[in-house]
Formats: C-alpha cells, sequence, structure tokens
C-alpha cells in the first residue's frame, strides 16, 4: 500500500494565502488527521490532493502512480466531500450504482459492493428510499460510502461529521475505525479535537495555510500541551488543583498525606495544544 | 421597523442584490418593447411588406406594367426573379419551390393573355392572375389578394381617365357583348356602354355597376385571380395543427435544453459535479453522456409529440425518412444548444436568467414568437442564428411543405452545424471547477 506525500502545497486565491507550503506524508493503514479552524485550508488541501485544484507550487504524488490527476492514482483514493454529493432524486443504492459504473465497476461486482457498502454504512434498509428524504446523518454515510466504491486504498473524508447530531456522529466515528481496522488508509479533516484526538494516529495542526506540527496526538499533547492538572480532595477540605509537568512525581508527593479521598488527573488536551501553538482556542 | 415594512424593505434588497431577478424585472422588459416595436415600426432597414416573386408568363407590355405596379406597391416586397436558362424547372416550378422553402410568401403569376384580356377589358375572358400562397400564411394571401385587386381596379381606373383609351374599350366591349352576350345581358350593357363616350366622371358608379354585372358574358371584372396549391403533394389537406405542431414542439424543444442546460449547473451547486470530476472519466465522456441523454429526450419529445399530432389530428409527414433526419438534426442541434446553456453562467439562478434571455431572444428572431414574414428583413437575416428558424424549417419541410431529399438537406446541415458548434463552444468554455 502507498504512501501519499505532499510537497510545499501552496494555493493563493488573490492576495489569500489559503494553503502556505504545506508539506506532509500520509503512511500505509493510518488514520491522519488534518485538525485547524474553518477556513484554515483543509479544503483546499484535500482539493488538490484530488486533482482537482492546481496547486501554484509544490506537489503531490502517491507512490508508485505518480501525479495524482492521473487517473490511476484516482483509483487509488476515495474522497467524501465536504459538500454532500449526491443525487438527490436518486435512492442510496442508485446513487452508489452510479458512482461506482463511473469507477468501471460492473456486473455482479458492482452489485455485490453497493451491497456491501449499503450494510457496511447502515443504509441497507433504505436502499431503496430517494436520498432527498434522508436524515443528515444519513446523508453524510451515504456521502462516505460513495467514496468507497472503488475500494480505494485511501479514503480522504474532509468534515465528515458536520451538521450531524451526535448518535450518527458515533456512527461515522465506527465506520472510520473499521476502515481503520481493515487497513484502510484515511485522511480525517477536522476542526473538532475531539474526532482528532479519538480516531487519529497522527495529527497535523494547521492554521492559516500553514502546518503547525505534526505528530501522534500523545506526543503532540507531551511537546505543546503544557502541564496537566492534579485534583485532588483532603478530608473536610474543598478540591485542591495542582499544574505540573510530572504528574507522576506531583501524585507520589500528595498520596504520601493518608488524609486524600479522591484524586484525578486532568491531562492536557489537544485544544491545550492548539491554544499554546496559535495563542487562539480552536472554536473562535 | 414595523414588521411588513422590515419584510418589504428585505425583499426589495433581496431583488436589487440578485442580478440576474433586477435584469428580468427592468431590462428584460426594455428589450420586449424595442424589439416588438422594431418589428412594427418597420424601421431599421427596407421596407416591410408581404415578400413575394412575379411570374410574368405573359410578357406583354400590359403584364410588365402591371408588373412594375406591383413593385411600386408599399405593402410588397417583390424578389427580383429571372429566367436561368441553367434551370431546367419552369418558372412556375421555381416559384413554387420559392414558396415552399419559405423564401417568400407567395408567388404571383400573370398568365398567358395578361396584357390582352387587360387591354379589352369589357369582353372577352378577363386577365388571369395566379397566386401561389404558402398555406401556412393564409392572413397574407388574403391580404395579397386585396392588393393585386385594387392594383386592377386602380389600373381600369387609369384607363378611364384617358378619354381616347376608354373610347376604344367601350367599342370594342360593345361589338362583343352584341355578338356574344345573353339577351338580358345586352338589354342593360348596350346604352350602357354607347353611353360610356359621355361619361365624365362615372368612375365609381361604374365600378359598382361592373361589380353587379360581372357575371354576364362580358363582365366588368378586370381580373380573374386563381390559386394554385404550391405543395407538391396535392393531396395533403392543410390544416392549422400542421403550423401549431412544429410551434409547439419547438417550444418543448427549448423547454428540454434548458432543463438539461440548468442540470449541469445543479451537478456543480450539489457537488456532483466534484464525484464526476475526480472519477477516471475523461470529461469529454462526461460531457458525451450528458449530451447522450439530452438527444434521447428530445428525439423522444419529437417523436412522441409528432406521432400523437398524427393520430389526434392527422398531421401526417409528407415523407417519414424527412421527418427522421429533420428529428435527428434537431436532437443533435439542442444538444448543442443545452451546452451553450450549460455555460450561460455559474449557478442555478443565473442561468435561469441568462440561459432563458438566450432562448427568448432565439425564438423571438427565429419566428417562434412572430413569424417571419412579417419580421423587418434584417432581422430575418439575423434569425440565421436561430436554431428556432431551422427546426421549424425542417420540420415543416417533412410535414407538409413538401421538401426533396436535397431541400432538406440545408436546414438539416444548418442545425447539426449549430449543433457541433455549440457543443464545442460549451465543452470549451464549460468551467469544471467545484463551486463551494
Ligand atoms: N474558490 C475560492 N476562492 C476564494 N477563496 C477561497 C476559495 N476556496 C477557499 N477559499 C478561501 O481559502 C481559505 C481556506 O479555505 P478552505 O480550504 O475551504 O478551509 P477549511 O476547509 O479549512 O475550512 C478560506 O479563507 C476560504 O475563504
Ligand atoms: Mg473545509
Amino acid at each position: 500500500m502507498p504512501t501519499l506525500t505532499l510537497d510545499s502545497l501552496c494555493k493563493s486565491f488573490g492576495s489569500l494565502r489559503a494553503v502556505d507550503g504545506v508539506s506532509l506524508e500520509i503512511r500505509p493503514g493510518e488514520c491522519f488527521g488534518l485538525l485547524g479552524p474553518n477556513g484554515a485550508g483543509k479544503s483546499t488541501t484535500i482539493a488538490m490532493i484530488m486533482g482537482v485544484l492546481r496547486p501554484d507550487s509544490g506537489s503531490v504524488t502517491l507512490e508508485g502512480a505518480g501525479d495524482t490527476s492521473a487517473a490511476q492514482a484516482r483509483r487509488a483514493i476515495g474522497l467524501a466531500p465536504q459538500a454532500l454529493a449526491l443525487y438527490d432524486e436518486l435512492s442510496a443504492q442508485e446513487n452508489l450504482e452510479f458512482f461506482g459504473r463511473l469507477y468501471g465497476v460492473t456486473g455482479a461486482a458492482l452489485n455485490k459492493r453497493v451491497d456491501e457498502l449499503l450494510r457496511f454504512v447502515d443504509l441497507h434498509d433504505r436502499r431503496r428510499s430517494r436520498v432527498k428524504t434522508y436524515s443528515g446523518g444519513m446523508k453524510r454515510r451515504l456521502n462516505l460510502a460513495a467514496g468507497l466504491v472503488h475500494d480505494p486504498d485511501i479514503l480522504l473524508c474532509d468534515e465528515p461529521t458536520v451538521g450531524v447530531d451526535p448518535q450518527s456522529r458515533n456512527a461515522i466515528f465506527d465506520i472510520v475505525e473499521s476502515l481503520k481496522a481493515g487497513g484502510k488508509t484515511v485522511l480525517y479533516t477536522t476542526h473538532y479535537m475531539e474526532e482528532a484526538q479519538r480516531l487519529c494516529d497522527r495529527v497535523a495542526i494547521i492554521d492559516h495555510g500553514r502546518i503547525l506540527a505534526i505528530d501522534r496526538v500523545d506526543s503532540l499533547i507531551r511537546d505543546h500541551g503544557g502541564q496537566s492538572e492534579v485534583v485532588f480532595t483532603r478530608r473536610g477540605h474543598t478540591e485542591i488543583t495542582e499544574r505540573t509537568d510530572e504528574p507522576l512525581a506531583t501524585i507520589r508527593t500528595i498520596v504520601a498525606h493518608d488524609d486524600i479521598e479522591r484524586l484525578h488527573i486532568r491531562r492536557p488536551s489537544l485544544e491545550a495544544v492548539f491554544l499554546n501553538l496559535t495563542g487562539r482556542t480552536l472554536r473562535d | 421597523m414595523n414588521p411588513i415594512l422590515a419584510m418589504a424593505k428585505k425583499d426589495l434588497t433581496y431583488l436589487v442584490r440578485d442580478r440576474t431577478g433586477f435584469f428580468f424585472v427592468f431590462a428584460f422588459p426594455v428589450i420586449f418593447a424595442v424589439f416588438f416595436g422594431l418589428i412594427f415600426s418597420g424601421m431599421g432597414g427596407e421596407s416591410s411588406g408581404i415578400k413575394v416573386v412575379v411570374v410574368d408568363l405573359d410578357n406583354s407590355e400590359g403584364s410588365k406594367a402591371f408588373a412594375e405596379q406591383l413593385r411600386g406597391s408599399e405593402s410588397l416586397r417583390v424578389i427580383p426573379f429571372a429566367e436561368d436558362p441553367d434551370n431546367d424547372l419552369s418558372l412556375t416550378e421555381r416559384a413554387a419551390r420559392a414558396v415552399r422553402n419559405g423564401t417568400v410568401a407567395a408567388y404571383i403569376q400573370l398568365e398567358p393573355g395578361f396584357g390582352e384580356s387587360q387591354a379589352s377589358m369589357f369582353q372577352g375572358e378577363s386577365a388571369t392572375i395566379t397566386i401561389g400562397a404558402d398555406p401556412s400564411r393564409s392572413a397574407e394571401s388574403g391580404m395579397l389578394e386585396g392588393i393585386v385587386a385594387e392594383k386592377a381596379y386602380s389600373e381600369m381606373s387609369r384607363m378611364f381617365s384617358d378619354p381616347d383609351l376608354m373610347r376604344d374599350q367601350s367599342r370594342k366591349a360593345l361589338e362583343s357583348v352584341r355578338a356574344n352576350a345573353s339577351p338580358a345581358v345586352r338589354m342593360v350593357m348596350v346604352p350602357f356602354l354607347s353611353s360610356l363616350d359621355q361619361f365624365a366622371d362615372g368612375l365609381e358608379s361604374l365600378e359598382s355597376e361592373g361589380d353587379d354585372s360581372g357575371g354576364g358574358g362580358g363582365g366588368f371584372n378586370p381580373v380573374t385571380i386563381n390559386h394554385a396549391d404550391v405543395l407538391k403533394d396535392s393531396e395533403h389537406e392543410f390544416s392549422a395543427f400542421e403550423l401549431s405542431f412544429p410551434q409547439g414542439l419547438v417550444w418543448g424543444l427549448m423547454s428540454a435544453a434548458f432543463t438539461f442546460g440548468l442540470s449541469f449547473v445543479i451537478e456543480r451547486t450539489r457537488g456532483t459535479l466534484l464525484r464526476l470530476r475526480i472519477a477516471p472519466v475523461p470529461t469529454g465522456a462526461i460531457l458525451a453522456g450528458k449530451s447522450l441523454a439530452c438527444f434521447t429526450l428530445l428525439v423522444a419529445l419529437s417523436s412522441a409529440m409528432l406521432a400523437f399530432g398524427a393520430v389526434a389530428f392527422d398531421v401526417r409527414p409528407d415523407s417519414v425518412a424527412h421527418l427522421a433526419m429533420a428529428i435527428v438534426a434537431i436532437g443533435c442541434c439542442w444538444v448543442g444548444v443545452m451546452m451553450l446553456i450549460a455555460v450561460s453562467g455559474k449557478t442555478e439562478a443565473a442561468v435561469g436568467g441568462i440561459g432563458w434571455a438566450i432562448l427568448m431572444l432565439m425564438a423571438m428572431i427565429g419566428g417562434g414568437m412572430i413569424p417571419r414574414p412579417f419580421m423587418p428583413s434584417w432581422m430575418e437575416t439575423v434569425g440565421v442564428i436561430s436554431p428556432v428558424r431551422w427546426s421549424l424549417q425542417a420540420l415543416e419541410g417533412a410535414l407538409w411543405r413538401g421538401y426533396s431529399t436535397t431541400e432538406m438537406l440545408t436546414p438539416c446541415a444548418v442545425l447539426a452545424g449549430i449543433g457541433l458548434l455549440g457543443f464545442l463552444c460549451g465543452a470549451r468554455l464549460f468551467d469544471w471547477s467545484a463551486a463551494e
């Protein structure tokens, strides 16, 4: 399975530098998160990966297939765009069949694949209903399935949980996790740090078109998250919060007193990482 | 602010900010008004008038003078039409063909003996004129007959105002009536004709008496107007549906092309265009697929509508093969138009405005709103770019104008050409970027 490499990608719209020197490597089988606020340049980056937007400079290469605007590379990549890209007047099944045929999947193979996908995203019961009758969450799931019809090695999910209720969001997490379990490579963009934290092996933090940091989630937190907080209560006292770089040592000191009633650690989150890197919160 | 006022203000702001909406409310009516004003005032070029050709089979002094009179008429536009030694067809056949082609509304044929009969209008056969009019233009052919009769009568009054000529005429007529007419006619006519010399200003009374006695042997009718059938297949029963079906179909074609053109834009705004683009399919194939669907719809629509016309209103084509040819050419043409509509704007609102405006314009100049012969000639000339014009010509040619295969080739080739050009321009201009 190939590696997808982005090298110094740049794209400006007029005077706005939407993507400003993005370099990263998405490795086989990993779930890679691109985390950044609205307008950070995530969708623009994805458009350049798909070859639908020409970078001003830089390149995107898929190992073994070359440039991603080539047909061979396109077959290896699937996309679930941020904007729902479905035919409202067709049913889920008809949508998937149509997109499958665009990728040259036909006949029994197509039927099998569509059936599989409908079950995978839990739309099999409603497969014959027109998409316009679906809830937001169902449309999101179908949008994901449509990116998978040709069984690509790599799936790009652009904010797949936007406008979705918590239950559907969990369903989408499950889908992404089973893709990961099935060995697929996933690029997952989001502005929800909990999602990145929960789903992604590695995360790139992007703001104003620039990558500020790339690493495993725990490493990012360790390097940029700042201090952990140890919260404890002594018998007969109110809650005390102590900030520390060395939670283990701090806890040892605290529990040396035997009047500790309760104690827990608050580890820093990606939110804190973002705050420390940009001076802003993710949702402003 | 009061909620009613707030609502009103919001909606007006909305209208002003929506450029296409604004265009349709303020600019389009002005264009419309100017367009029809130009047509009805006949300005912007040479005089309007009914287009005709004159076929002079008599070639006498009298017939030449009469043809000259017709040429001088303000209500007619006489298209020059001369002998062509290279052409095997008779003048009449060529004239009929010009009518069938829609080049002219009618031909006016001055029959042999026209000059002679006119010179002796009170006796013998009256001068004969044959009018071969386009059956689709019955209103004009009625008008045309009036104009021709008026010219003939004014020719007569010219004779009456010339004393020598009149004396000569009445004497000839007198001889003829004495010799041939029935006793009853003779009783009225002889005294009348004898006293003609003394008639100083009896023109009006003469004309009315002339009408009354027109049925008699000698008669005062200066002209007899016959009608010729210009359609090849004279069996063909012409009905109003032969006109209304092609016209109606053209509006259907416009709607179909518009709907499909708009569907391209909807693919963009709904994001599915992005999926089409990232699929390993050449963009040409995507355009071809959409075009194939549009072509299928156009052919199905045309076939269904004409089949309905045939069954329900007896609109039978002269030639099914020619009709099939027309339908295929029309399909190609309107696919091209569809592509142009698809690139006429980026949003549904823009295409709904601009694309539809283009179609209206094509309908206007192509004869979809007012028949071509009523247009000033410059507009008819501009109309050659309109697919509406050529679609109507191809359909009518196959349905009832009795076009030969060669005659069908012109509109069909033009339609295919418009289709190809539209497709290539549309494909070239198509913006594949997906709006977000
Ligand atoms: N087609 C475009 N024309 C002009 N500006 C654009 C266009 N697409 C995106 N942008 C701008 O580029 C920036 C990055 O956009 P985008 O990549 O969509 O951000 P994200 O997906 O991270 O929310 C934003 O400021 C956006 O307004
Ligand atoms: Mg985005």
